[in-house]
């Protein structure tokens, strides 16, 4: 009999980042099975592509710096898969891939890899391709069945909600296709009530934290209720600004990435309403119809002052009418 | 999967069906080695190689900073030694030849218990007054041996610690933070109004206004309950850290809690009550490398070699613990004895294998701490050249409850970093 020497805690939680990743990841293909019933096999493409874009740049990152190459980051998986679901389905794979590449390789890797860096590779790279190509970003395809290769049919213009919106015009969507994704869009981030299963899901198992989440969804809503794009009633805008576009689906999988968000209860919550706020204002006078990845970027460089902020208030407090309230 | 949004972690309990069926007594046949707390002085010890000792013979002087030491068997002194204990730190040990004869009929065994106690007069269970039996209480919180399980205190020095911090409520814990072993909770459950009834005598020695029984499970909740002890009875919940979780509850309450464990309360009423010292322990073999688990009441200072021998291990254990899951040591040398504060001996075929990763700021280790320290933030601050003082502004607050390490996803050992910080912001030295 050999004992080994080993080190308390014996025990410990069962999750780690591995698992964690893993859940995300999960989550991310349940987004997929929809899309996969409206366009046909067409999404998995790009899915896979995204894939594969985020994996050869780790390798070749891991290459260049003569580290081992770890292939079992999930983390790539889940940057790649994000940065795939906020593009058209019929987008040209190399687009997705370009995308999931430039977040590895020039957004995570160079600053430590997982866990030290400072802006979300998936939301950096699709900012990159937005900036480089926002003809084919914003082109979304009707919902029909995709062709394999090449372009699809794109939506007319009452078919597309959000470049209505842009213009003042009163989309006229139905509630339940709104919720279950039938409308040109995002590939992966139409379907509501699927992100709103997946973020359950994620804060039940503590992977996101819901505080992010509700900070974010009740800033744009609060700015989308008072003021409305177009001349409609302040609900029904509310709920035409949330359920369309990839505004829930940035609420959901990208502001709540644990490694670029706050670490604290209350900066976590100020970080979601600054990134609602931020959202809903490039909505308004944006250049592109859609600016929730900028939104996410410039909200998760404030990240660090938020929680710095937060650690100020916990250890001095704060004075409001003569009284200094502080955490115990 | 763990589906939380509370404090603390919920630990998957492994614990076999043998652990409900009481405590097992065991006999010493072999070589004991007795720690002598203090008794690296030979001024202290009151015994000489080669003297023959009789059962519960004092072997250290009394002395208000360590508790005295007892022979938990008959036998012979052989010789002292200093032996590395893995929970208690450098002690010096006698090594006791237990008698041959020590384990004879039953009938024999109670006359020579009777001889043993013939000097003074077995107390019987009476209320004399108040102030004489506080006088009582104290002089055997002092000289009857007893120590915490927990953390291995005194039980005169906890008291004096509850007494002077200002403590309202005294806890009976038998809360066991460990996936395997429950050995306080098995005390508490099998004797609970002996507990109950140490812990009334505690709480009348520091001047507790309220008394409380902890158990950790719904079962042993109901079977505290069951026995009308007279002190009310509450269940943690089974999360871990089970103590500072429920230290916090009653914090929160403004209630400041002190917690004696369940086996110090069943010997401070047997050494109040019988006038028997703390001879024995009780101790939970268990894990998934042990094939007869069991709770076993041992004389202290049974090596842990003849304990696991009475619970047929399999031949591929590759790892032995003692103590809780969270704060235990490895052991290698299973010459050691079993100590007062050992609690549980877990064998594993399968030690757990971790990976660690860089932080990547989850939080759960601000979540499940019962102190409301940010172990992430002082692991940040560690990491860099010069650490920022006001970030260690409450790491003094750790009760080393190493529940941050066992939450942290990515592997790190937080704990560690914390103590660490702890030990700068003492020093002052943050360059």
């Amino acid at each position: 009999m050999k004992l080994i020497q080993g080190k308390a805690p014996f025990y410990r939680r069962e999750q780690t980042v591995i698992t964690m990743m893993d859940d995300v990841a999960a989550c991310l293909a349940a987004l997929l099975v929809l899309p996969v019933l409206y366009y046909g096999p067409r999404p998995l493409f790009s899915a896979a592509a995204g894939c594969l874009g985020g994996f050869f740049a780790q390798v070749l990152f891991c290459l260049l710096q003569r580290q081992r190459i770890s292939v079992s980051q999930r983390s790539v998986l889940v940057t790649g898969l994000t940065a795939a679901l906020l593009l058209p389905g019929d987008v040209d794979l190399y687009i997705p891939a370009l995308a999931a590449a430039f977040g590895i390789f020039v957004v995570r890797e160079p600053f430590g890899s997982l866990g030290r860096n400072t802006f979300n590779p998936a939301a950096a790279g699709v900012a990159f391709v937005t900036v480089l190509w926002p003809e084919k970003v914003f082109r979304f395809p009707g919902v029909d069945f995709l062709p394999l290769w090449g372009e699809g049919v794109a939506a007319s213009r009452v078919e597309d909600p959000m470049s209505m919106l842009q213009q003042g015009l009163i989309p006229l969507l139905r509630p339940v296709d709104m919720l279950l994704g039938r409308y040109a869009g995002p590939l992966g981030s139409t379907a509501a009530l699927v992100i709103c299963g997946c973020g359950l899901f994620l804060f039940f198992r503590r992977t996101a934290r819901w505080e992010i989440t509700a900070g974010f969804l009740l800033s744009a809503a609060a700015v989308a209720f008072f003021f409305p794009r177009a001349p409609y009633a302040p609900e029904i805008s509310v709920a035409y600004e949330l359920l369309t576009g990839s505004l829930l689906f940035a609420g959901v999988f990208m502001m709540t990435d644990p490694v670029t968000s706050p670490r604290m209860a209350g900066p976590r919550f100020v970080y979601g309403l600054l990134g609602g706020g931020l959202a809903m204002l490039l909505r308004h006078v944006g250049a592109y119809e859609e600016g929730v990845c900028f939104a996410v970027l410039l909200s998760n460089a404030a990240a660090p002052l938020l929680d710095r902020a937060g650690l100020w208030i916990r250890t001095k407090g704060v004075v409001f009418r003569g009284k200094t309230f502080r955490a115990r | 999967m763990v589906w939380s949004l509370r404090r603390g972690i919920r630990q998957e309990k492994h614990r076999p069906r043998s652990l409900k069926q009481g405590i097992i007594p065991l006999k010493a046949e072999k070589t004991l080695l007795v720690p002598l707390y203090g008794g690296e002085e030979s001024r202290v010890r009151r015994v000489q190689p080669g003297e023959h000792v009789r059962r519960g013979e004092a072997l250290t002087q009394p002395s208000p900073e360590v508790p005295v030491s007892f022979a938990p068997v008959s036998g012979r002194i052989v010789e002292f030694r200093a032996v590395e204990l893995p929970l208690d730190g450098t002690a010096m040990c006698a090594v006791l030849e237990p008698d041959p004869e020590e384990q004879g009929d039953s009938k024999k065994k109670k006359d020579k218990r009777k001889e043993l106690f013939s000097g003074e007069k077995r107390r019987k269970p009476q209320s004399p007054p108040e102030e004489s039996r506080k006088e009582t209480v104290e002089k055997a919180a002092e000289q009857m041996g007893i120590v915490d399980e927990f953390d291995g205190m005194p039980l005169q020095t906890l008291l004096e610690n509850f007494r002077r911090g200002g403590g309202k409520v005294l806890v009976c814990c038998g809360l066991d933070d460990d996936p395997y072993g429950d050995s306080s909770g098995a005390v508490l459950r099998e004797m609970p109004r002996e507990a109950a009834r140490g812990l009334q005598l505690a709480a009348l020695a520091c001047g507790a206004e309220k008394t409380l029984l902890a158990a950790t499970s719904f079962y042993g909740w109901r079977k505290v309950r069951m026995a009308q002890t007279g002190v009310p009875v509450t269940s943690a919940g089974g999360r871990t850290p089970a103590k500072g979780l429920m230290a916090r509850r009653l914090r929160q309450k403004k209630k400041k809690a002190g917690f004696i464990g369940a086996q110090a309360c069943v010997a401070l009423c047997r050494a109040v009550e019988e006038g028997v010292p703390a001879l024995d322990t009780v101790i939970t073999v268990s894990g998934d490398g042990v094939w007869r688990a069991g709770n076993f009441r041992v004389p202290l200072g049974m090596s842990l070699e003849e304990v696991l021998s009475r619970c047929a291990l399999y031949p591929d254990v590759s790892l032995v613990y003692v103590g809780d899951a969270l704060s235990g040591k490895a052991v290698t040398d299973l010459s050691l004895p079993v100590t007062a504060r050992t609690r549980c001996v877990t064998v594993l075929r399968n030690p757990p294998v971790h990976r660690e990763f860089s932080c990547i700021g989850c939080g759960r280790c601000t979540s499940v701490c019962v102190r409301g320290i940010y172990p992430w933030l002082v692991h940040d601050a560690l990491n860099r050249d010069t650490v920022d003082p006001m970030v260690l502004w409450n790491v003094n607050r750790c009760t080393g409850c190493k529940a941050c390490t066992a939450a942290c996803p990515a592997g790190i050992d937080l704990a560690e970093e914390v103590a660490r910080a702890a030990a700068i912001r003492k020093s002052g030295d943050f360059d």
